[in-house]
């Protein structure tokens, strides 16, 4: 099979479980480096192509790369900044040398029902969503946890749990909390995704008040919302803390209709050092 | 309502301090305070007009200022206990642009926008906030941030490395003997990061070329501008872009290293430095730095 053939065999499986074909060219999910008409050795999925899963890769003979997110460091993959760039120009030779084979599956990730990025978290998290109440809009999942707890106590079962080191907290950490939203990667919930939102449980937020919304600064207003005695928080662990795993469930969706060659989950890892 | 009760939470203003600075000027004179507008103020500060008021009149005269990092609820009482109705701050107290939505309702995003602008229409803590604004009759200057290379120099002298800067259009600077674990130390002690501190690279490393982007990194200049510097210290960056690119500078043959202490940190130095020029713009006139902390802490894995 070919990676051609693959990406073919994706979106018919999807289109199959009764995903809407998309209505115009992802500009993400493309091929990204080398030959999509190579044979295939063997695939990983992972939350991002760093150059250290390329060498990951290549040490274990696998060729296809499926990456949650860029390989070129811009969301759209859009090179035209680093011409020159030494460092693009490294990983590239790289790839090329080894004969690599990136296509990133990005906005299919998200379109397959459950949403792969969030039904990984949640089953991370070991929580299940709230189901939508009627009339409401479609929205990011939303758990109501089985009994109150602190933040801290909160955020010390969701540190243990998804195991990042750079993981940031806002809010009184002696507030309880009932109800938590839960984001993946870029795609972080607001307070008012649903009624009574104590704390949000994500992986990144702008920060400051350049942001459009929805993404308003969600510090400041968790702060101002605390201050007022309705205490708010946010627990952010990063875009791999939280967007890594769903590719773990992808891998497992690719190997229910495709087989004949090795097809692994290769987290990213967090890029962040531990604390210094 | 219960939610309005007006409980002070102590975390949330442990770590803030209010500091008025020294006027030995006003206290030696004992002169009456400069009866001047709140446009007439900013404007000697901000003579291009690259800021905005982005609440209350320019034409309110202006009993006392506040600069603030953040323009939260807990400023606008200390700015009101103080005797200030004018709040200088890099920052809207609104969370956000008050942008609307896009036009078109189909566009990415929109419908969320819609619903997160009603939200917010009809959000108590947002409420409260405009009343307290209204009412108080107080008035908010947005200064720009990034844009401006005071805020890097600011942060810089912060750092103690003032005069260190090197020649061209980045905010590249070049202290002696710095290492990622030395700066690091630096932004801890003098900035007080603690839980939105975030490194890559190996403390050991030495560091020789330091730029410097407060607030939100633009990922295109940044990327361009780290080609010739071995380290970044900002606020907020994109986690697939930027931290992607220096993650993988180590692999790529050019090790860089990344600092990333929050917006609020990297922008509290040219604030404190705004105080400072306001006393100077007008003297006589109170001004008060309302310092922030750090607001974010990490559990100890």
């Amino acid at each position: 099979m070919t990676p051609r053939e693959l990406v073919d065999a994706v979106y018919a499986k999807a289109a199959e479980q009764g995903v809407p074909a998309p209505q115009r060219p992802s500009r993400r999910d493309t091929f990204k480096i080398g030959n999509p008409d190579a044979q295939i050795t063997g695939i990983a999925t992972t939350g991002m192509t760093t150059f250290d899963v390329f060498k990951r890769a290549v040490a274990k003979g696998i060729n296809l790369l499926i990456p949650h997110e860029g390989t070129w460091f811009s969301d759209y993959d859009n090179t035209d900044f680093l011409e020159g760039d030494a460092i693009y120009q490294a990983k590239r030779a790289y790839a090329e040398e080894h004969g690599l084979i990136v296509w990133r599956n990005h906005d299919m990730a998200h379109r397959i029902r459950p949403d792969q990025m969030f039904a990984g978290q949640l089953r991370l998290l070991g929580w299940t969503a709230d189901p939508l109440e009627a009339g409401a809009v479609p929205r990011m999942p939303v758990v109501t946890l089985p009994e109150p707890m602190t933040l801290e106590a909160l955020s010390r079962y969701v540190v243990a749990r998804t195991g990042t080191h750079s993981h940031r907290i806002t809010g009184d950490p002696g507030m309880l909390v009932r109800r938590v939203a839960v984001g993946v990667g870029y795609a972080f919930p607001n307070f008012f995704a649903a009624p009574g939102i104590d704390v949000i449980v994500g992986g990144e937020s702008a920060e400051g008040s350049d942001s459009t919304y929805p993404t308003f600064d969600l510090t400041a207003y968790g702060e101002d919302s605390t201050l007022l005695g309705r205490p708010r928080g946010m627990i952010l662990l990063g875009h791999m803390g939280t967007e890594d795993i769903g590719m773990q469930v992808a891998a497992e969706w690719l190997r229910t209709f495709v087989s004949g060659f090795p097809i692994e989950y290769m987290p990213a890892g967090e890029p962040f050092g531990r604390p210094i | 309502m219960s939610d309005l009760s007006l409980t002070r939470r102590d975390f949330c203003i442990a770590g803030s301090a209010v500091a008025v600075l020294p006027s030995p000027a006003a206290a030696a004179a004992k002169s009456p305070p400069p009866r001047l507008s709140a446009a007439e103020l900013v404007s000697r500060i901000d003579p291009a007009g690259a800021g905005a008021f982005v609440a209350g009149s320019g034409e309110t005269e202006v009993t006392g200022v506040m600069v603030a990092i953040s323009p939260s609820i807990a400023t606008i009482r200390k700015a009101q206990a103080a005797g200030c109705n004018l709040i200088v701050s890099p920052e809207t107290p609104f969370y956000g642009r008050q942008a609307p939505p896009p036009a078109d309702p189909n566009a990415p995003g929109a419908a969320m926008a819609v619903r997160t602008l009603e939200a917010l229409a009809a959000d108590p803590t947002f409420a409260e906030k405009k009343r307290l604004i209204e009412e108080g009759k107080l008035v908010f200057y947005r200064v720009p941030d990034k844009t401006n290379r005071a805020v890097a120099d600011a942060l810089a002298d912060r750092l103690g490395w003032r005069g260190y800067r090197a020649e061209g259009e980045a905010a590249i600077y070049t202290p002696r003997r710095a290492t990622l674990r030395s700066v690091v130390k630096g932004v801890q002690t003098k900035l007080g990061a603690k839980g939105g501190l975030r490194t890559i690279g190996d403390p050991a490393m030495p560091l020789k070329r330091i730029l410097i982007v407060p607030g939100t990194v633009d990922l295109v200049p940044t990327a361009k501008a780290l080609r010739d510097a071995d380290a970044l210290i900002c606020g907020d960056l994109r986690e697939w872009e930027l931290v992607e690119y220096i993650f993988d500078s180590v692999n790529g043959g050019s090790p860089k290293a990344l600092i990333a202490i929050g917006r609020i940190l990297t922008e509290q130095p040219y604030a404190e430095a705004l105080a400072v020029q306001l006393r100077a713009a007008a003297p006589g006139l109170g001004v008060v730095m309302n310092r922030r902390a750090d607001p974010y802490w990490r559990i100890q894995a």
